[in-house]
């Protein structure tokens, strides 16, 4: 069982477009961590990402339905959006020099600063080498 | 506590018998905390049911995507 986790752009797209090849997988995984009662997090970096690429490519109709689950879900304490400043982003930038063999984006490394301050070890996500890679377990 | 009359399967009998046996305890007492554990469940199932979250599964509709949309979000930084 999984107390804690983070949530990436992949997994929030993966889980709103059915569409999506593993969106049965992420439905499976968010319906399961639910009952298990995980306490879920993301970023404002996280939903920056999701939120560009839906308007980018699914139009504004489908993004403003997403926007309307998240704000509902971060008012029912469902998830929990944790928000990066300064202090997070100079650590991003040491992230971006240490593994800079990876093709980490900035909301990547924003993120792994956040679960590490947070002490969250598992991220759903479909970018399984990078956060491997950073030493968190990735799901699903 | 009230006096209940119910029918079991013999491999449930079996399963009974055996969880009670495990625990040192009666069947009785083994259907009282199975009911319990199983009612937990139920609850917590319930309670998640009620999870706006849940709601977001699958939301966008069936509008046609690229297969690539959720694997490929960097490519947002090429626009």
């Amino acid at each position: 069982m999984v107390s804690k986790a983070f949530i990436d752009s992949s997994a929030w797209i993966s889980y709103f477009v059915p569409t999506q090849p593993d969106y049965l997988a992420f439905k499976k995984l968010f319906y399961q961590l639910a009952s298990d009662h995980t306490k879920l997090s993301t970023s404002n970096d996280v939903l920056h990402e999701t939120i560009t690429r839906l308007r980018y490519d699914q139009g504004w109709d489908v993004t403003k339905k997403f926007i309307s689950h998240i704000q509902e879900s971060i008012s029912a304490k469902s998830v929990t959006q944790y928000w990066t400043n300064e202090q997070i982003q100079f650590g991003a930038y040491t992230i971006l020099s240490k593994y800079s063999d990876h093709k980490l984006s900035l909301t990547d490394a924003t993120s792994a600063v956040l679960m590490t301050k947070l002490n969250i070890k598992t991220i759903l996500t479909l970018d399984s080498t990078h956060f491997f890679a950073l030493g968190f377990r990735v799901l699903p | 506590m009230t006096r209940v009359q119910v029918y079991l399967d013999p491999k449930h009998i079996d399963i009974l018998d055996l969880l009670a046996s495990q625990a040192g305890t009666s069947r009785s007492q083994a259907i009282r905390e199975a009911v319990e554990v199983v009612g937990k469940r139920v609850k917590r199932v319930k309670k998640s049911g009620k999870n706006p979250l849940l709601k977001m599964a699958g939301a966008a509709g069936h509008v046609p995507s690229r297969k690539d949309l959720a694997r490929n979000v960097d490519e947002i930084y090429l626009h």
